[in-house]
């Protein structure tokens, strides 16, 4: 009887943890939610990372898109584009899409982008290529994060505590 | 009994902590389930997007020689004689070719100087350029991007010259395209055009320079016969460029010589922030301008407000 019990008891233990396990798991790889304040990114990375160009700015509604055309407005809930005078291959560009069909559209013209400056740079600035050998891309749901600088390694763990605390 | 029990208890206390281990452990390592997709941009080579073209000639040139347009790298300079030149000048390196005959003084014409020039006026509000269009090069992009004339258009390319105007494809607003023909496409859109040639063309023969940019002129006209066109000094660089024979202020003041007289003949206006930016020494001063040609944006924001404070 007290077997019974114990194995009972062992087995309610068991089960329980394995539940606690799944849904703590379950919770940090949850997509993030729609409306996150991309400013609160933009500033992080602003102060965190270090950029060559002294007047990175985020571009009013009215440029950015000329700037960032690749990207279609309508795919979009929310952006930041923070960029300079565009002789240093810097920029930060943040995206909410209406969802996440539309995050993969812009992630991939984020990457039709990016060639498009080493054309423009590998004929005009050579030197600025580096920074556009590997820029930082990630798409997390409908969010869709890209930065030129260089300090990749110091943007991704920006925008991954980033992530972690959106959760 | 007692002892199967207690190897049960045991097991199950081994069980659980090796599930509170991986729990802990999940904060550390990759999850399973959905994650971000992180990727890094290869280096593979691409195909050169359609920015960068190369083309024969210059669609408009009167010319009997055409000049042949290569890359960026090794541009030939436009030639109105049978042989043909050296690379051109960047904005950012020097190749030298045919330095030009006069050795003018660094002191910048007064305010005022040129007849066609817009007299002084208050600014105009950012909203009163919403017909207007800006052409040019990289100084130009600056405009863009460090100002804030935001309603107007910008038809701007990173070392974009006269030559560059009909033949090389460059992005404008999601397209690929030549500036003439997007200026055509949009014929009689604008009120205001300005353009702003100069800085990739120090390194040409000033005669050159002044044919293709009067083909460019005579290009805007056709297409926008009631706008007020506005040819733009090359802006002054600082003193960086001093031993430059191209990029000095010198050589750009006797460009800017020929400038004003191109306009004049053409009947449009030269528009000449140089004085509004250069301090006692005819430069602009040290510490604007990272490579000695483009401004920081407090004097992008200085060049802007003569723009503003000198309309037709």
């Amino acid at each position: 009887m007290f077997a019974k019990t114990t194995r009972k008891n062992a087995l309610i233990a068991l089960v329980l943890s394995f539940v606690f396990f799944l849904s703590a798991c379950g919770s940090k790889d949850a997509t993030l939610k729609p409306g996150l304040d991309l400013d609160s990114l933009g500033q992080q990375l602003m102060t965190q990372v270090e950029f060559k160009d002294p007047d990175l700015k985020p571009l009013d509604d009215k440029i950015w898109n000329r700037y960032v055309d690749q990207v279609d407005s309508s795919w979009l809930n929310n952006h930041l584009v923070i960029a300079g005078g565009g002789m240093v291959a810097e920029e930060i560009c943040l995206f909410e899409a209406v969802d996440e069909a539309k995050a993969e559209e812009v992630e991939k013209a984020m990457k039709e982008r990016y060639e498009y400056l080493k054309t423009s740079f590998g004929n005009y600035t050579p030197e600025e290529l580096k920074n556009l050998e590997a820029p930082v891309l990630k798409r997390v749901g409908p969010y869709v994060f890209s930065v030129i600088s260089a300090q990749n390694e110091k943007v991704e763990t920006v925008i991954d505590q980033w992530i972690k605390d959106q959760q | 009994m007692l002892r199967k029990n207690t190897t049960i208890f045991i097991k199950s206390l081994g069980l659980f902590l090796v599930c509170l281990f991986l729990l802990v452990s999940c904060q550390k390592i990759a999850p399973p389930f959905t994650e971000p997709t992180t990727e890094k941009s290869s280096t593979t080579t691409s195909t050169v997007s359609s920015e960068m073209t190369t083309s024969s000639s210059p669609a408009n040139t009167s010319e009997t020689t055409q000049p042949t347009e290569t890359t960026r790298e090794t541009t030939t300079v436009p030639t109105t004689s049978a042989t043909t030149t050296a690379p051109t000048t960047s904005e950012t390196t020097a190749a030298p070719t045919e330095k030009p005959s006069q050795a003018p003084s660094t002191a910048a014409p007064a305010e005022g100087a040129y007849a066609n020039e817009p007299p002084l006026s208050d600014p105009k509000d950012a909203s009163y350029f919403k017909d207007a269009v800006f052409v040019g090069g990289s100084r130009t992009q600056g405009l863009m991007l460090y100002g804030s004339l935001y309603d107007a258009d910008y038809v701007a390319g990173k070392g974009l010259d006269v030559s560059d105007y009909f033949d090389q494809a460059i992005r404008i607003n999601g397209q690929d395209i030549t500036a003439d023909q997007y200026m055509t496409n949009r014929s009689g859109a604008y009120k205001d055009i300005y353009l702003s040639f100069g800085i990739n063309e120090l390194g040409w023969p000033v005669d050159n320079f002044i044919t293709y940019y009067k083909n460019v002129i005579e290009s805007v006209k056709a297409s926008h016969g009631a706008a007020s066109i506005y040819v733009e000094a090359i802006l002054p660089t600082d003193h960086s460029q001093d031993g430059s024979d191209y990029l000095s202020n010198a050589n750009i003041k006797m460009f800017n010589a020929r400038l004003a007289q191109l306009s004049a003949e053409e009947g449009i206006y030269f528009l000449n922030p140089t004085p509004a930016l250069v301090d006692q020494s005819g430069a602009i001063p040290d510490g604007v301008s990272a490579d000695g040609i483009h401004y920081d944006r407090e004097y992008v924001e200085k060049w802007q407000y003569y723009i503003q404070t000198h309309v037709a």
